[in-house]
């Protein structure tokens, strides 16, 4: 492969990762208050179009982020809501709220089906770094968006170990009664950060509509939802490990397409099934290497509905 | 969670102790007796239909007379409309019982998709070598292998599951994907069939495969609606009076409870879900011998995660998966009539994504109840506190 | 905390209704308690002790009733609320987090750390906490690798450190040895003598009698009567507690006799627990036909696993166990030798809660004929089998379709031990088999046990209370940190030699 292809797959795979990055962050911190957000997926979608027509209507990519924010947060407190504070069925709601989500999405947006967005998420040269031969272009010449989503996994990992809030909130995530004897919210910070990890995942179908694919079809999400969920199982539910995650994964489909383009003899559909089946293998391999702990890798709590007393 | 001095956090919880009306808060609790679950499940899904019928004509260009007829001559009206629901039935219950039983054991099958299209795989692919044989060899052995095929793709998951503690959940749903990629692969290459219609297509399978069709008062659907009506009954017999029944149901209950009497309850868990597995396998085989014919990624639209909701939804009860499956097949079909009429095919998903979460709060009306404090009868006679 | 210039009582109950459904745990019951007093609340099982206290502390919400702290009146339904107002609960089962370390669990809402903090400052602070409260601890050790005694500590020193100045300990000396038990109480007294008002919830009579000031008693719900302990002694207050009968003698006379061969043989036993500790240390002994066995000691010294261990559940480490001279290596081949088994955790192990009593009568048989017949079962049989059952043991209810969540623990218990104790058996291990059972349905099943005896059956009797074990066992071994380190027969037995043993005393 030569330098210039090398560099722009280098390039292209940090740009495409950005919003499973953004949404598997988001369902992290969702996931360690004892949550699993099934509905990412459609989280994600309603974000994309939301930021999308955002974009068209004010011509501001930025304006865009914003209301995929709001829309995908207050999406993902409907899920919130019905779930954790009606103690129903997360997966049986989530595949449901998905369909929805779908149906919604696609509809609102059939007038726009394969329009681009007006403004999208500029790319900024890092002053002097995007220089450097080679790993310039490959790294340096991203988006301030992709550079803002490399950090939120750092500031991730800093809340939940290192402050008092992280420690109540994990402590949530573990064992509810816990934290409910020691005058922690359980339901309403269950919730907020459902609307925050939906809120992230908003912005992460935005970057979509908006800086990676930019245009709008019924599909636009394409499945990064899912990818963005079997991120965060992947990683064991350690921010570090998000990262690789996020950017293994996302090197994968771009190896994919070189590999198509360079007519290698591995099918392309070998490294579409590839972050899948690597997580399943992960998971294996992590619960066999932990299977002495007294206690078990995933918060305690994750899925259980909570009822005091 | 911010620092608060005793005092005042004393006082955001404390009035004087004369008043007689205390605030009135509500709280979300389980009752005591859970109401009859199927009851309000059911009758949730009902209402959640009649809702989504009644604002349907908003929804659509069409008016609501047409639109009213368009799904009534679809569904249930006509022959035709008979026959699609009945046809969409098939998978659909295959599908909710391969998650029913091992939800019996609060095992879940997220991954009946990606059975389905091994199972799909693994039947066309072993048609291809029996080209020669005739119907009753080859419906058989291809029916067969796509049971070993399902069994299989939910064997891995399931090991996981039962000897290291892993979610079953994440793994058999992420199974699908890698099933799809591979159904892909087979179908776009070694099994690639140019398809005048576009999309993808693999070679077709003999034609001494095909199903064969029923016809009953001028009803023509193949005849794998008998496996698909019969199944659900043969399996609650099996519950019921059966010694694998009885294991099932204490074990679903209690797993501890299970090892105590003896019972091998890491095989128990093994073979139901394999059994799901298998189900799944079958339902992706009569999808296709009995509708598609040829190898597609299409064979499954989701049935699996539909049968899944459908199992849920029915409280792993097995005659309630046929029925749930049947009313499910109903507003499937009359999503399907009503395209023609103007309506679209993603309201229809959203309608139905609706009627389910009627569905999961009329479980939960059964089983909880709001409670709120009353004030209290005597007024409390303590002196007030100079505050 | 000071609200030494609040007015009144430091908690009052006034008119306090609890139901569940139908059942009226607590009824209208009205209770205060002192500043700096130690009141325990007496009461036999289903009294509505629990329930009670839930509700002061906050777990529960009340139908009825109001809930006053030095005066005001606090507003119900949230353990938040209830702490902030100075009242904390530690219960039976800690409210711990497993994966986190003692100093983290110390810290998990607290006011009083920083927003931004190290390991290194939650582990100082917790040193300071346990040394301001006189609690023994490692902040730095996770929780799942704790003992129950060491866990209780934990949850006891979060709950003072939230300021709470009534302390409500629910059956707090159930999983401690007896001097951990003395050094809690000792505590207990310390601290009500610095104002904090302790509220105990027990049904052991002495432990309540050596350390309370006010002594309430709990019957049905309801309170029958608060006393000062001078004016009480142990036989006035079990008059209190139990209604029809006299108080009962709870050592029930067994008879002499005369034992017959080996049954259950323990040989050189040795197993590690699941944190990789010795857990029993070469335990050897025997169990013969028409012998109750008993092995005594406080919760944690191997009892647990002597009990996986015996009914097949584990594999020893080093040793062997055989019935009849058979070697067991599991619990199906257990329970082919001829192993009977009533667990400790009944509801959850023995019966299967949500199923009706027919199917759980049949968890032993369901193969067998006449209940099995070539793959399926069938109800008549089963059902037949079980009202059988349900009559020889005197169940309350002789419907057999009606779910054993339903029962009382004495029914369960009674249909469970019923069960069991079926002549086909060879031995019999029982654990703990009257623990929180009213008078009336432990003897129910003393005497089950000790019939059962009589019929050719062994029996293995694990038992945390020295009474339980002393009234019907002929023979008495004492556990202590996995070994066997006394053996007596019923006429040695002493009380006080026994108790120290259990303790670790060394002769």
């Amino acid at each position: 492969m030569n330098d210039t292809l090398l560099v722009a797959s280098i390039a292209s795979a940090i740009s495409s990762s950005t919003a499973v990055l953004i949404a598997a962050t988001g369902e992290l911190l969702v996931e360690k208050t004892g949550v699993y957000n099934i509905a990412l997926e459609g989280v994600m979608l309603v974000g994309a179009l939301a930021g999308f027509l955002a974009d068209l209507a004010t011509g501001s990519w930025l304006l865009g982020l914003l209301v995929a924010a709001f829309a995908g947060g207050l999406f993902a407190l409907l899920y919130g809501v019905i779930t954790v504070l009606f103690r129903t069925d997360l997966i049986v709601v989530g595949v449901a709220l998905i369909l929805v989500a779908e149906g919604i999405t696609s509809t609102l947006g059939t007038s726009h089906v394969g329009q681009s967005a007006k403004s999208v998420i500029p790319i900024w040269n890092v002053p002097i770094l995007s220089h450097i031969p080679f790993l310039g272009p490959a790294i340096f010449r991203q988006s301030i968006v992709t550079y803002i989503a490399m950090l939120l996994p750092v500031g991730a990992a800093y809340l939940l170990n290192r402050t008092r809030h992280g420690l109540n909130m994990k402590a949530i995530g573990e064992n509810p009664d816990a934290a409910d004897t020691s005058g922690i919210s359980v339901i309403g910070w269950r919730l907020f950060y459902t609307t925050v990890g939906g809120a992230f995942a908003g912005i992460g179908g935005a970057v979509i509509t908006l800086g990676i694919v930019k245009d709008w079809v019924s599909d636009v999400t394409a499945g990064e939802g899912w990818i963005a969920f079997a991120v965060v199982f992947f990683s064991g539910w350690q921010p570090g490990w998000i990262i690789v995650g996020a950017y293994f994964f996302g090197s994968l489909s771009v190896l994919g397409d070189v590999g198509q383009a360079l007519g290698w003899p591995i099918p392309s559909e070998f490294f579409t099934i590839l972050p899948y089946l690597g997580t399943v293998l992960v998971m294996i391999l992590r619960a066999w290497l932990q299977r002495r702990r007294g206690a078990v890798s995933w918060p305690a709590a994750l899925g259980l509905p909570f009822y005091r007393g | 969670m911010t620092a608060v001095s005793p005092r005042s956090a004393l006082s955001n919880y404390t009035r004087p102790a004369r008043t007689r009306s205390s605030r009135l808060r509500w709280r979300i609790e389980r009752r005591a007796q859970p109401l009859n679950l199927g009851l309000f499940r059911f009758g949730a899904v009902f209402l959640g239909i009649l809702l989504s019928l009644a604002v349907a004509p908003l929804f659509t260009s069409a008016s609501a007379s047409t639109l009213y007829s368009s799904m009534w001559s679809g569904t249930l009206g006509t022959t035709t409309g008979l026959e699609n629901v009945l046809t969409i039935a098939i998978p659909l219950v295959l599908c909710g019982l391969a998650a029913s039983i091992p939800y019996r054991l609060q095992l879940w099958n997220v991954g009946i998709d990606g059975q389905i299209y091994m199972g799909a795989w693994a039947a066309s692919g072993i048609s291809y070598h029996l080209t020669n044989q005739r119907s009753f060899i080859i419906i058989p052995i291809m029916l067969l292998a796509a049971m070993v095929a399902g069994g299989l793709w939910i064997l891995i998951p399931t090991l996981a599951r039962v000897f290291l503690g892993v979610s079953e959940v994440i793994t058999t749903f992420l199974m699908n994907f890698v099933a799809l990629g591979w159904l892909m692969y087979w179908a776009t290459g070694p099994w690639y069939a140019p398809s005048a219609a576009g999309g993808v297509f693999a070679i077709a399978i003999p034609t001494q495969a095909d199903l064969g069709l029923l016809n009953v008062h001028n009803v023509v659907v193949n005849w794998g609606i008998l496996i698909a009506l019969s199944l659900p009954l043969v399996f609650w017999a099996a519950n019921r009076y059966s010694r694998w029944g009885y294991e099932i149901t204490m074990i679903g209950a209690s797993e501890k409870a299970g090892r105590y009497a003896g019972m091998n309850v890491k095989r128990t868990l093994i073979t139901t879900m394999l059994i799901g597995g298998a189900l799944g396998g079958l339902a992706g085989a009569l999808n296709l011998m009995g509708t598609n014919y040829q190898l597609t990624p299409g064979v499954t639209n989701n049935t699996g995660f539909n049968g899944l909701i459908i199992a849920v939804l029915a409280g792993a009860n097995e005659i309630g998966v046929l029925v749930l499956g049947l009313v499910y097949s109903v507003l499937l079909s009359a999503g399907d009539a009503i395209q023609v009429v103007g309506g679209s095919a993603d309201m229809v998903f959203a309608v139905i994504g609706v009627t389910l979460i009627f569905g999961t709060f009329g479980e939960a009306y059964a089983r909880l109840h709001l409670v709120r404090t009353r004030p209290p009868e005597v007024p409390a006679t303590k002196p007030v506190d100079a505050a | 905390m000071s609200i030494a210039d609040e007015q009144g009582d430091a908690l009052a109950l006034r008119g306090i209704e609890k139901r569940f459904g139908e059942l009226v745990a607590v009824k209208k019951l009205t209770l205060s308690f002192k500043r700096g007093e130690v009141h325990a609340l007496l009461g036999e099982n289903g009294a509505g002790k629990s329930t009670l206290m839930n509700v002061a502390a906050g777990f529960l919400t009340p139908d009825e009733g109001e809930i006053e702290v030095g005066g005001r009146s606090i507003s119900f339904g949230s353990p938040r609320a209830s702490l902030a107002a100075g009242i904390g609960m530690v219960h039976q089962h800690f409210r711990l987090v497993e994966k986190f370390t003692v100093a983290e669990n110390l810290a998990i809402g607290a006011n009083d750390v920083g927003s931004v903090s190290t390991p290194l400052q939650l582990v100082k602070r917790a040193r300071a906490l346990a040394e301001k409260f006189d609690v023994d601890i490692d902040p730095t050790s996770p929780i799942w690798a704790l003992s129950e005694g060491e866990k209780q500590r934990v949850e006891i020193l979060r709950t003072l450190s939230r300021g709470a100045r009534v302390l409500i300990l629910d059956e707090p000396t159930a999983v401690l040895t007896p001097d951990e038990a003395e050094r809690l109480c000792r505590n207990l007294r310390g601290m009500a003598a610095e104002g904090t008002t302790v509220i105990f919830i027990s049904h052991k009579l002495n432990e309540v009698m050596s350390v309370a000031d006010r002594i309430s008693v709990m019957r049905h719900g309801a309170l029958l009567e608060t006393r000062h302990r001078r004016d009480c002694t142990i036989a006035t207050l079990s008059k209190m507690m139990f209604e029809e009968h006299e108080a009962s003698d709870e050592r029930l006379r067994h008879q002499q006799r005369a034992s017959g061969d080996e049954v259950l043989t323990v040989s050189h036993l040795s197993s590690r627990d699941d944190r990789d500790v010795p857990a029993l240390r070469n335990v050897s002994f025997v169990v013969r036909q028409r012998e109750i066995v008993g092995v005594v000691g406080v919760a944690g010294n191997g009892q647990k696993e002597l009990e996986q261990l015996v009914t097949g559940d584990h594999r020893p480490d080093e040793g062997s166990i055989a019935i009849d001279g058979v070697e067991i290596h599991g619990i199906r081949s257990a329970l082919r030798a001829g192993l009977a088994y009533i667990p400790e955790d009944r509801k959850g192990t023995g019966l299967v809660p949500s199923q009706s009593i027919w199917r759980n009568a049949i968890l032993r048989n369901y193969l067998e004929e006449p209940i099995n017949r070539r793959g399926l079962i069938r109800g008549r049989h089963a059902r037949s089998f079980a009202s059988e059952l349900v009559a020889r043991v005197e169940l309350s209810t002789n419907d057999t379709a009606t779910l054993v969540h339903q029962l009382s623990g004495g029914n369960a218990q009674k249909l469970l031990a019923g069960r069991e104790l079926e002549q086909r058996r060879r031995i019999v291990i029982a654990v703990n088999p009257t623990q929180g059972l009213d008078i009336k349905a432990a003897d129910a099943v003393r005497k089950a046990l000790s019939e059962a005896c009589d019929n050719d059956l062994a029996i293995l009797l694990i038992s945390a209370d020295l009474d339980e074990a002393l009234g019907l066992a002929d023979r008495i071994l004492v556990l202590y940190e996995g070994q066997i380190t006394g053996e007596f027969t019923a006429e040695q037995a002493d009380r006080n030699h026994i108790g120290m043993l259990m303790g670790g005393a060394k002769q």
